[in-house]
């Protein structure tokens, strides 16, 4: 292992938690609530701290579907509690996106502004364990993680790399024609507005044109390895969404299962932290060759799925991929272990251009939300039916609220105020957003980006109430489609850009400030 | 019924003589072999139809080519229906010219004064190489035996986008004088910096999808393979030798790995795909120094070879695994030939009245006559390419008149569940995603590159393409408009649904 300043000796420090619950929570990720009926795979979160002594970061991966309702605030007062010695604003946390973990918001009034439906849908006959209650339990679980993985920082080395695994596929289907005129389309808040494109459009449609922006095959790796050069665990970041699996009713952590399980498998209980980069226009879905992919599944798995679980031939599948390039990359980066490096970790606030809403769009959500206020809730049919119809209905309503919230406040707030973390460990680099962040963002940071890699880190929890949201481009809001309507942007594509430059601001003042120390050292 | 006779043969269309190089605007006079070049035949036959492929390690195949072996194969194996003959070119940079004499395009070793440096006669190995493709087809024949095949997709990321688009309009920027009878840039630039401040986005990201079709003896011995890829084979595209690029690197893996098997490579749609990143060229950089212990003078392209050669053969290996345990030793074969018209890129009068000036003003700039034969060389052979290109321009603002679609000939082929399509293009990815989206096939491999009997060829850029121009995207390159391309998806759509299985 290489050293090359011992005044930035690294100490680096991993833990874990089991955050699974057989209770039966909502699962968010649908416009209709799932209440779990067990556990398929664990969900979990894992905690990576690095210090040179001079500053540091504490990686939090959680397998969940968004960071919001001040769980990243409740997780920082309570590792405060735990330990007044972290520096709890280092605390960079994502979610993998999974869309088939127990809900994480609490109490539904702490982060809905805006809503009548404070309890949510009547739900007589389903039981809904307390969300309040999951809360407490996973801040806290997160909390330990996180004091744990600082109180056992020790001397070690990370190596880096890249390589490439095919994940992602983009979910964004542009056809020749406005498939809102077409005859038979809805327009509604839970749809958002078809234009050109669609998300999961058909590539079967005889005026389907392209995807609207392709796809990434790179995969960043950090990985960290003990005093002995043994390997501890590993920063994989993916540009791709957990949500294989995004329909079940039963708890998972989609493909970082598979991916976990298949790494392990070479390298023993090693932790991995799965971060998910820009991937707001991606999918780990093919969207076309279904086929194909059936029988590619059945030649290759046969008939492997014991516990019945959707998607599972694309979750080994990538997990396959994942492992082999977490190999790959492993075998020519650890030529390169560092054990001391220069680490500057930079928190602050950025304020994003809004998507501004027109009057004609909160006029036109006034006059749906009435239309949807005076639809009853269904009565008839099984529970779950009832429940999964009138969650509908309420996500629905709640959309157009947020509409209106939005549209009463974009005069005095024109921009959102982000928590942005950006930070450097030695040549590669770290920048964070809350968004589900279209992958074009991300090129634009990585290639004019100082650093050798810069891993995107999207879906990153910040302050507050909020989290989450796609952030389209131009192209993306010219297309239209969900993700990129009004009900799903929060910010614009200016906001993007500002983004991206307040991202390569930071990087390059980061850069900058390093290459002045550097040769002061000299 | 329908049982399946296969059969392959291969040989080296490698040439030590100095010929021209044909793939940039410059002429490049070949040094040597750096690697071999090769054509490679795969004949498979079930009795009531067959397909015959051929790959040629060139970058295009013209029709001339392909007419005189489809000549030499009738004269010497009449059985075989030589317009069934698909010979498809991976487009390295590093391939042999055999090209006749002042065509439009290109610059020719005639049109351009060489004093002091000799350049190989392109008809002569022309007549070698089409002898040499000939013979590996009626080798390939001769040689059927019964055997199977299996085929399956796997994922190995090769080809990247090349079209980087900015905000502004690059045309318009101060000092970005236009280059006439190359390229005229818009909001899009093939290969251009992605560090620019303007950089927006890449124009239609990348396909990391590989096709492949394995073939077995009868006793279930691998002894071949189609891997058909979305990116050409252009990593080297500047050497003064010959090479396969790439797919050198991946057939030696190969056999490393296989025994002497047949590759037969095929490049899929990838008019705006190329072989290498556009961004993280730092961390590149220090990938292949440590995975290969490459230092600052090894060359990348050599690096960037190796690296792709170790992902097509992992995406080679992981579906041979699963594949392999569904050999097909009888299936339905179906082989469509046709020659179809496809919309022109139009010339405006504008564009016409444009390229009459800058053809003058081309025509009355005097070859370079100081600095080395080398320099004099690649100089004039720009203004000569040059100059053709605006020739061109001028020549199909008068064809259109009479000729609005431009003659395309097309194969479109079964093979049990899975199909063949070709086109003549360095044809931009869209089109094949829109091919294999709508096609009733569980994997329609799209064959670029492929010659025929028409001379028609070029990029050929979708509508965002157009939009964006650039090199690839402009009236110089493309022959064949967006509506054309829609037209070439309609006709293969068409022709693989009467096929339906």
């Amino acid at each position: 292992m290489n050293a090359t300043n011992t005044k930035q000796a690294l100490s680096i420090g991993w833990a874990s938690r089991d955050v699974s619950t057989t209770e039966p929570l909502n699962i968010p990720g649908q416009f209709h609530m799932r209440i779990s009926q067990g556990i398929i795979d664990p969900i979990t979160v894992t905690a990576l701290a690095i210090d040179n002594g001079e500053d540091s970061v504490i990686f939090l991966s959680a397998d969940i579907v968004v960071i919001r309702a001040h769980l990243l605030d409740r997780i920082r007062e309570r590792v405060a509690e735990l330990d007044a010695g972290v520096p709890v604003m280092k605390i960079l946390m994502n979610a993998t996106h999974t869309h088939t973990a127990p809900t994480t918001y609490g109490e539904r009034s702490a982060w809905r502004p805006g809503s009548d439906d404070v309890d949510g849908p009547p739900h007589e006959g389903v039981e809904i364990a307390s969300a309040a209650k999951y809360q407490d339990f996973f801040v806290n679980e997160s909390a330990e993680a996180v004091v744990e993985a600082w109180k056992k920082r020790a001397p070690g080395g990370v190596a880096y790399g890249y390589g490439f695994a095919v994940v992602a596929h983009s979910r964004r289907e542009v056809y020749f024609d406005d498939i809102s005129k077409r005859p038979g389309m809805e327009r509604n808040s839970r749809h958002g507005v078809h234009g050109h494109a669609m998300m999961y459009g058909s590539t079967r449609d005889p005026m389907f044109s392209h995807y609207e922006a392709g796809t990434d095959p790179f995969i960043n790796l950090l990985y960290t390895f003990d005093a002995q050069g043994r390997l501890t665990g590993a920063i994989v970041n993916v540009p791709c969404p957990a949500q294989n699996s995004e329909g079940e009713r039963r708890l998972s952590a989609s493909y970082w299962h598979e991916a976990r399980e298949a790494i392990r498998k070479q390298y023993g209980n090693i932790f991995i932290l799965p971060q998910c980069a820009a991937g707001g226009d991606l999918s780990p879905r093919i969207q076309h060759y279904h086929k194909a992919e059936e029988r590619r599944f059945a030649l290759k798995y046969g008939d492997n799925n014991p516990k019945n679980v959707s998607e599972y031939g694309r979750r080994l599948d990538i997990g396959e991929r994942i492992a082999a390039a977490f190999t790959e990359v492993l075998e020519w980066a650890r030529k390169d272990i560092r054990t001391a490096l220069p680490l500057q970790h930079s928190v602050e606030t950025v304020h994003l251009s809004r998507r501004m809403i027109s009057d004609e769009d909160v006029n036109q959500a006034r006059a749906e939300l009435a239309e949807l206020e005076k639809e009853p809730f269904k009565t008839d049919g099984d529970p779950i039916q009832r429940l999964d119809h009138n969650s509908t209905l309420v996500a629905g309503r709640n959309r157009y609220r947020g509409i209106i919230a939005r549209y009463e406040k974009q005069a005095t707030e024109p921009k959102l105020p982000m928590e942005m973390h950006v930070l450097h460990l030695g040549e590669v680099a770290f920048a964070s957003n809350r968004f589900e962040l279209y992958m074009d963002y991300m090129h634009r940071i990585q290639a004019r980006s100082p650093f050798t890699q810069t891993f995107v880190v999207q879906l990153a929890g910040t302050p507050g109430p909020e989290g989450g949201s796609y952030l389209a481009t131009e192209r993306g809001v010219w297309g239209r489609g969900y993700s990129a309507s009004i009900y799903c942007n929060v910010v614009s594509p200016q906001g993007g850009q500002d983004l991206v430059e307040a991202t390569l601001a930071t990087l390059n003042k980061l850069y900058e400030k390093n290459a002045e120390q550097e040769k002061n050292n000299a | 019924m329908h049982e399946l006779k296969i059969g392959w043969a291969s040989r080296d269309i490698s040439t030590d003589k100095p010929v021209d190089i044909p793939g940039q605007f410059h002429i490049r006079v070949s040094r040597g072999v750096l690697d071999p070049i090769t054509a490679t035949a795969l004949v498979i036959d079930n009795g009531e139809d067959l397909l015959i492929f051929v790959s040629a390690d060139l970058v295009s195949i013209r029709a001339y080519l392909v007419e005189e072996v489809r000549a030499l194969v009738k004269a010497r194996e009449p059985g075989i229906p030589v317009d069934k003959i698909i010979i498809s070119a991976t487009h390295t940079h590093d391939g042999a010219g055999y090209y006749r004499k002042a065509i439009a395009g290109m610059a020719t070793p005639d049109q351009v004064p060489h004093a002091g440096i000799e350049i190989a006669s392109s008809d002569e190995y022309r007549g070698f190489l089409a002898g040499s493709i000939a013979d590996a087809i009626c080798e390939a024949y001769a040689g059927r035996q019964p055997g199977g095949v299996t085929y399956g997709y796997g994922f190995a990321a090769v080809g990247h986008s090349r079209r980087e688009v900015y905000f502004d309009d690059l045309s318009k920027r101060p000092g970005s004088a236009g280059r006439p009878g190359m390229m005229v840039d818009g909001h899009a630039k093939m290969y251009g910096p992605t560090r620019d401040p303007m950089f927006s986005h890449y124009e239609a990201g990348m396909d990391p999808f590989v096709n492949l079709l394995y073939t077995f003896d009868a006793q279930g011995n691998l002894t071949g393979a189609i891997i058909n890829v979305p990116a050409p084979s252009q990593c080297s595209e500047m050497r003064e030798t010959l090479s396969a690029d790439y797919w050198h690197d991946v057939r030696e893996e190969l056999r490393a790995r296989h025994g002497d098997i047949f590759v037969l490579p095929q490049c899929a749609a990838a008019g705006d795909l190329s072989p290498r990143i556009q961004h993280y060229y730092a961390a590149q950089q220090r990938r292949f120094a440590l995975k290969y212990g490459a230092g600052k003078d090894t060359p990348v392209d050599l690096l960037q070879r190796r690296d792709i050669a170790e992902r097509i053969c992992a995406a080679f290996d992981e579906v041979l695994g699963w594949a392999r345990r569904e050999i097909h030793a009888a299936l339905p074969i179906r082989h469509e030939v046709a020659v179809i018209g496809l919309s022109r890129r139009m010339i405006t009068d504008e564009e016409l009245a444009n390229e009459t000036r800058e053809l003058e003003a081309l025509e009355a700039e005097p070859f370079k006559s100081d600095g080395t034969p080398e320099e004099q060389l690649r100089h004039n052979s720009v203004l000569v390419a040059r100059r053709n290109r605006c020739r061109r321009i001028l020549a199909r603002a008068g064809e259109q008149k009479t000729q609005p679609t431009c003659p395309v000939e097309l194969h479109v082929a079964r093979l049990g569940n899975i199909a063949f399509a070709t086109n003549p293009f360095e044809l931009y990815m869209d089109y094949m995603h829109r091919i294999q989206g709508r096609s009733p096939f569980e994997q329609t491999f799209v064959i670029q590159l492929t010659g025929g009997s028409t001379d028609t060829a070029g990029y050929l850029a979708t509508e965002r393409g157009v939009w964006g121009g650039g090199y690839s995207a402009s009236i110089y390159c493309n022959q064949v408009s967006p509506k054309g391309g829609q037209e070439l998806v309609e006709e293969t759509l068409k022709r693989l649904a009467r096929f339906a299985p």
